[in-house]
């Protein structure tokens, strides 16, 4: 049998509010084998992200555990428990503008994160930055750039390269392509695919956005109201939903010859 | 749209709209030679990624173009030029004509006041209608939009409601002057699917029963196309194609529009889409050729002599590309 990658067990998030106690995510349980990709979709307040934040250890767990490769993740108190976490897993986020230091090179951005991790075998740092931006489909010049330089596709490219450069083996993507117009999410879309044949990476893709999800995930769990309502195979769950909530979530998705479904009452 | 549509004056009429951006010594253009018509009653979705200039069009139609940008040609509604409106008249036209409708509702609306508050104030600082009229008004368009217990929400604060539920109470803002046209912006765009499709589902249920015209810019195609009349495509400040919106999505006169078309994801089948190569062609890089062409793959020595005008495809739509008729089949099936 295979090792999971990470591993969650019973994971229940409270947030505590002045308006009393509010369980963001409620007894979510699942596996995520290595390479495997898996996407969380669901609404605002379904705790999509929460989750997601819970494995990348940005938030702390209030039931329930996760492991990666069957070790229990812990808050991480020092410097080395900190980038012992950092090579597990990298999130990349919607917005790559409110994550770059705007005085920050690109190639210095990297270079940063090299120095702290290091690089594979025989490779300089200068090497390895570059490699990581074409990966990417950066080019070398570009680490001689500002953030302000990049489109917003560039800006997310990069966003990717610098999670790449820890080498995880774990990418959480909450929402990162949701901000792009359509030609570019495409570039983005094609690219995540590229990376994940060459590099055996696994993506953890959060989504409101079901048919990017269906291109980019294997496995496929719905989210509504922190509970998991659905979980399985990509097709599985769009081609034949079981939950009435899949099936409302999916006939809401504007396609060619779309009509919105006929409202309901507040 | 049917002949006798056809025939009757449009409501809003933008020719030739040319809006520059001063930038230290140097003046950019932004939109150049836009051309449409919004007919009373009629919907028309303005599609176009980032940098289009969708928003600058809708900009120029409230007469809120920022600082340091100027216009030229004709945005005329109801016979009447608004560009060259004067800030009174201006004033009025927005108060009493025009709905907006913002993609944040929460950044539109004061947090302090009341729901009913809001609803009424300018309407009745406007003298249009007393305040009691004002609040049978505003309920009754709450009850139309469904909420069930108007007289009772009206008096819940914004940070109250749901996201959704408060971009059914800027719609009710938007209808309650009685306009004759509604400009939307992105409206939908930060609300959740479900929420979404509520939403559209009012929007398309008040102009028709208000005969209201609507003017929604949106980058999402089949977004707009399930709900206007009419698409009209931009592309680096231009429109590149126009026509019924069920044949723009579905047999597209212009490479640009099925190449969109062509980059959506699927919800039905696993095949990445189709990306468009290079980065969105600036306004003001465009000289004496095709806007599309560095990225069209079916571009040929004659797109790049002139820039192309719009001219009619079929009976009802037209499009800015000279080889639309030579290469119909291949757009058509990159669109599927």
């Amino acid at each position: 049998m295979i090792a999971s990658l990470v591993s969650l067990e019973h994971v229940t998030k409270v947030f505590t509010t002045p308006g009393g106690e509010f369980r963001a995510v409620d007894d979510v349980s699942f596996d995520l084998m290595p390479g495997e990709s898996v996407g969380i979709v669901g609404e605002s307040g379904s705790g999509k992200s929460t989750t997601a934040r819970m494995i990348a250890g940005l938030e702390r767990i209030t039931e329930g555990r996760i492991t990666f490769w069957g070790d229990q993740t812990r808050p991480a108190r020092t410097a080395v428990a900190r980038r012992a976490q950092a090579r597990r897993v990298q999130m990349v986020f919607q917005d790559p503008f409110g994550s770059l230091d705007p005085r920050q090179k690109l190639g210095a951005c990297l270079a940063e994160i090299l120095a702290i991790h290091g690089t594979p075998a025989g490779q300089s740092t200068d090497e390895f930055a570059r490699t990581l931006l074409e990966r990417v489909g950066l080019e070398a010049h570009h680490a001689d750039a500002y953030p302000r330089h990049l489109s917003g596709g560039q800006r997310q490219r990069f966003a990717i390269a610098r999670a790449l450069a820890p080498q995880p083996h774990l990418l959480i993507l909450d929402e990162a392509v949701s901000a792009l117009d359509v030609s570019v999410q495409a570039q983005v879309l094609r690219l995540l695919s590229d990376l994940r044949e060459e590099t055996q990476l696994a993506y953890l893709f959060v989504s409101h956005d079901l048919a990017v999800v269906r291109q980019i995930c294997d496995r496929v769990l719905v989210m509504r109201d922190g509970a998991v309502v659905e979980e399985g195979g990509i097709e599985q769950v769009l081609d034949d939903p079981q939950a009435a909530y899949t099936r409302r979530l999916i006939e809401s998705v504007p396609v060619p010859g779309w009509t919105p479904p006929q409202r309901q009452p507040r | 749209m049917t002949h006798t549509e056809a025939r009757r004056t449009p409501l809003l009429s933008i020719r030739d709209l040319h809006v520059r951006n001063r930038v230290g010594r140097e003046s950019v253009p932004v939109l150049c030679g836009v051309d449409f018509d919004v007919h009373p009653g009629e919907a028309v979705g303005v599609v176009g990624e980032s940098g289009s200039g969708k928003s600058m069009t809708l900009r120029a139609v409230m007469g809120q173009l920022p600082k340091g940008f100027s216009s030229e040609g004709s945005i005329e509604f109801d016979g009447e030029d608004i560009l060259s409106m004067r800030s009174s008249r201006l004033a009025r036209f927005r108060s009493r004509r025009v709905g907006m409708i913002y993609q944040d509702p929460r950044a539109h609306i004061n947090p302090l006041w009341t729901i009913g508050d809001f609803l009424t104030e300018a309407v009745v600082a406007d003298r249009r209608l007393s305040r009691r009229e004002a609040r049978d008004r505003a309920g009754r368009l709450l009850e139309e939009v469904g909420f069930r217990d108007p007289v009772r929400q009206m008096k819940q604060y914004p940070a109250e409601l749901s996201g959704g539920l408060l971009q059914r109470v800027m719609i009710v803002a938007a209808l309650m002057p009685e306009p004759e046209l509604l400009l939307a912006d992105e409206p939908t765009t930060a609300l959740d699917v479900t929420v979404q499709a509520e939403v559209m589902s009012i929007f398309g249920d008040v102009i028709r029963a208000h005969d209201v015209g609507l003017l929604f810019v949106t980058h999402d195609l089949d977004l707009t196309a399930a709900t206007t009349d009419r698409l009209v495509v931009m592309y680096a400040g231009r429109v590149i194609e126009a026509g019924p919106a069920r044949s723009v999505t579905s047999t597209p006169t212009h490479p640009y529009t099925s190449a969109l078309l062509a980059a959506r994801p699927s919800l039905t089948r696993r095949e990445l889409p189709a990306s468009i190569p290079g980065t969105p062609t600036l306004a003001s890089s465009v000289h004496d050729r095709c806007s599309f062409a560095d990225r069209c793959r079916f571009v040929e020595p004659e797109c790049v002599v002139a820039e192309p005008r719009l001219r009619p495809v079929g009976a009802e739509s037209l499009s800015a590309c000279v080889r639309t008729n030579e290469i119909r089949a291949g757009l058509e099936r990159i669109a599927q």
